[in-house]
């Protein structure tokens, strides 16, 4: 499909997700353009994965509508989940093949070039320091190492919009610094980025843009500097949720 | 005995949630009467066990082998275990999903091998009293019971499995510290169990057609001598049986210290073994290939890593449904409890078209080999023609044996939100499961027509019918089973046997492929005799399209409803 350049590569309209009468996320609006680095943030069980999940197609949704570069995820989920990747939290993944295998695999699903995959397996493997062990058994690998592989899979493809959960969880300090020039480097070529974390140092520094979500409402969103004002994400995210817990909204 | 008791509590639990493991969205409710839905079953096939291995004491009995009883109790009680505990070793002792958390607990390291030990020797001394209890009770209703000889009795069913478990357990370990070692460890592990099971199977219907047929006089005392020296046999070879049953026949109090003596001490050294060794052991387990130090062996793994990261990615490059069936077929053999369980039936199939083809139907059926069929020649001449009609059948029913496609979906387990996410649709992604199945039964099945065909066993038009009602039968059940698994999985199960062996779909194509094969079979033969055997050979074909249709129309309804989002 092809798209504005300003059009959104994620647009959130009103969305509802329900497990069974307990409404996870109610009415949640956010949208991301391109070039977006975008930090979504929230206590334990607010509802980011729940988000997270429906944007990527791995369930549906209740309510509102979800659109990756302006195709609709729940009437062509295909299409879609072409234009992205996902990152989960837990980066389990076929324990009997090896990394080159799940990386073939994926790059035969998203019919990536020989060449290309060859070249993009080789340079991304080497920043995350992963070549070494990519011919051994998933099976052996420690969690940190299956964080590298399923995101080496994620961006094999060059996808529109990256979606991770957690990303920089069991990544050491090499391998984070050169996930957030990743991050950057996908964003810079036209592409967005809009994951979770705990780590809100990591989302002031990295992103452009961040939302807030508390009990399964988005209670701020915006650059990140008019989020944070003249305080650190911190000091506002504990503000908000504290006075979310105080007026009940 | 506190901690003990806690962690053996533990494990009961996790038993009790794979017996009947429910959906991630299940309330208690409904995981509650799932277990008892599970337990009941468990309690149908004990009963159906327990009243065999009666009539099987009772017919000791009639043999006049009634003291021999005991010995065979003890053996039976000994191995009905063993199995059990070598399969289930692996995973209880020496590979524990929560190692970490468990060693991490201020419980003694004696405590929990003594725990994880107590797992494997409870679930056998389940089996033994199953196996060994009905055995004694025909005993003692021949003999007469008495309170030493039932409390003897009593004694030898729990210790019987003590020995053995503990010889399982080194036996285990020793196979998967080698396994450890070895790159294509799974595949070796698959073929070498597939062919000790297969030969196991020969083995037993090659000696019983071996045998000559006897008349009935003749039959007995052969049977009764066989007993007998069965039962010498194993007294001198195995000599807890032979103390354990003299403790029971003649209340010897020596032979009961000594069966006993031994059934404690042997155990306790095997606790005291692994406990000592147990981070060591467990230590060689996780040194597999690519951890193994040294700068000759990082130099080669650089230098594999380089030539393996060349040539598959660049060379390989496959379409996205051929990328599927590719990983269907890497699933089958990358996890071994899921080929052993799954692939049994075309192992079956092919031994069944071999020796049909090397003894023909007509001296197998003269054989006697067939549990219940005793015809004479002239019978069987003039039958022939009925009787060839249930070969199809029997066919069906092994190639349902093998369905991998039915706990397909539930085998992504943790890994499912790869599939949850690609961008392919549901229909390929089952479509790849599915042809994953079918293509080999229908090729196994072709080299078995082949087979049969060439060596002139068959009929061409029983050819035909072995294709059609054999792929049919398979394919209706399966589509069924796949679409049961597609709407419910079990993404997390921490065994594939929750999955491969006790999940709902793998039980209806089990029970699916026994209404097939010995319904369709014992129907059409019916049919046959009734009117002639023409009409026989149309209403298999006509089944067997039908089914092949019913099946594609189950599959069709299950990618339009399937959405594969857990």
């Amino acid at each position: 499909m092809d798209m504005a350049p300003t059009s959104p590569i994620l647009e959130v309209s009103h969305y509802q997700k329900r497990y069974g009468d307990k409404v996870a996320v109610r009415d949640l609006s956010l949208t991301v353009e391109p070039g977006d680095i975008y930090g979504f943030i929230g206590h334990n069980g607010a509802g980011k994965t729940t988000l997270i999940r429906s944007v990527v197609g791995a369930q549906d949704i209740d309510g509102g509508q979800i659109k990756v570069c302006g195709i609709d995820v729940a009437r062509d989920p295909v299409a879609a989940k072409r234009q992205l990747a996902y990152v989960p939290d837990n980066p389990d993944v076929y324990a009997f093949m090896t990394g080159l295998q799940y990386l073939a695999y994926l790059a035969d699903i998203f019919r990536v070039p020989a060449d290309v995959r060859r070249q993009r397996t080789g340079e991304l493997s080497e920043r995350l320091q992963l070549s070494d062990a990519l011919a051994n058994p998933v099976a052996t690998y420690s969690h940190g190492m299956r964080q590298k592989l399923v995101l080496i899979g994620a961006l094999l493809h060059d996808p529109r919009l990256l979606v991770l959960d957690e990303p920089f969880v069991g990544l050491d300090p090499v391998a984070s610094h050169e996930l957030k020039e990743i991050l950057h480097e996908t964003a810079a070529r036209g592409a967005a980025v809009f994951f979770s974390s705990h780590v809100l140092e990591v989302v002031e520094k990295l992103c452009s843009k961040v939302a807030i979500i508390r009990a399964g409402e988005l209670i701020a969103a915006g650059t990140t500097d008019e989020v944070r004002g003249d305080d650190s994400l911190e000091d506002i995210f504990l503000e908000l949720v504290e006075t979310t817990d105080e007026t009940g909204r | 005995m506190h901690d003990f008791v806690i962690l053996c509590r533990v494990q009961l639990l996790g038993l009790l949630n794979s017996l009947a493991p429910g959906h991630r969205n299940h309330g208690k409710r409904r995981t509650k009467g799932r277990i008892a839905l599970a337990a009941l079953g468990y309690v149908v096939l004990a009963v159906i066990c327990v009243g065999y291995l009666f009539m099987m004491g009772c017919g000791l009995v009639a043999l006049g082998l009634a003291n021999a009883i005991p010995v065979f109790a003890v053996l039976a009680g000994a191995l009905g275990g063993v199995g059990f505990a070598f399969a289930k070793t692996r995973g209880t002792l020496f590979e524990l999903t929560d190692f970490d958390h468990v060693m991490a607990l201020p419980v003694p390291r004696r405590t929990v091998v003594a725990s994880r030990l107590a797992s494997l020797y409870l679930a056998s001394v389940a089996t033994s009293i199953l196996l060994a209890g009905p055995l004694y009770a025909a005993y003692f209703l021949e003999t007469g019971a008495t309170v030493p000889g039932v409390v003897c009795a009593a004694v030898t069913v729990v210790l019987a499995p003590a020995i053995p478990v503990s010889i399982a357990v080194f036996a285990s370990f020793g196979l998967t510290a080698l396994a450890a070692r070895f790159r294509h460890a799974n595949s070796a592990y698959i073929v070498l169990t597939l062919a000790l099971i297969t030969a196991l199977v020969v083995g037993i219907y090659g000696f019983s057609f071996a045998m000559p047929r006897q008349d009935d006089a003749a039959a007995m005392a052969m049977v009764t001598s066989l007993a007998s020296t069965a039962s010498s046999g194993i007294a001198t070879f195995w000599p807890p049986a032979n103390w354990a049953a003299s403790a029971v026949t003649s209340g010897s109090v020596v032979s009961l210290l000594l069966f006993v003596g031994l059934s404690l001490a042997i155990p306790a050294l095997t606790l005291e073994v692994i406990q000592r060794n147990y981070l060591a052991l467990t230590g060689m387990l996780v040194a597999r290939t690519g951890r193994r130090s040294g700068p000759a062996q990082r130099a080669r793994a650089d230098q594999a890593a380089r030539t393996d990261a060349a040539a598959p990615v660049s060379m390989r490059s496959r379409t996205p449904f051929q990328a599927l069936l590719h990983k269907e077929f890497a699933t089958m053999v990358g996890v071994p409890a899921y080929a052993i369980n799954c692939l049994f039936g075309y192992v079956f199939l092919i031994v069944i078209a071999i020796a049909l083809s090397v003894v023909g139907l007509r001296d197998l059926l003269l054989s006697g080999v067939i549990d219940g069929v005793d015809l004479s020649a002239q019978d069987i001449d003039a039958a022939l023609g009925q009787i060839m009609l249930i070969v199809p059948w029997m066919f069906a029913f092994f190639a349902t044996m093998s369905p991998t496609a039915a706990c397909s979906v539930s085998m992504e387990g943790r890994g499912a939100w790869i599939m949850e996410t690609l961008p392919i649709p549901p229909r390929t992604v089952l479509g790849a499961k599915l042809a994953a199945n079918a293509i080999p039964v229908a090729a196994v099945l072709a080299l078995c027509t082949g087979v049969l065909l060439g060596t002139g066993q068959i009929a061409p038009v029983t050819a035909l019918e072995i294709l059609i009602v054999g792929f049919g039968g398979f394919y209706l059940v399966t589509c069924i089973a796949l679409h049961l698994d597609a709407r419910n999985p079990n993404l997390d199960w921490s065994s594939p046997n929750e999955v491969v062996k006790r999940g709902l779909p793998v039980m209806v194509c089990v029970f699916g492929g026994m209404a097939i094969g010995f319904g369709g079979g014992a129907g059409t033969m019916l049919l046959s005799a009734v009117t002639e055997v023409t009409v026989g050979h149309v209403v298999t074909l006509a089944v067997g399209a039908v089914a092949i249709v019913a099946g594609q129309l189950i599959f069709e309804h299950t990618c339009r409803t399937a959405k594969l989002q857990y």
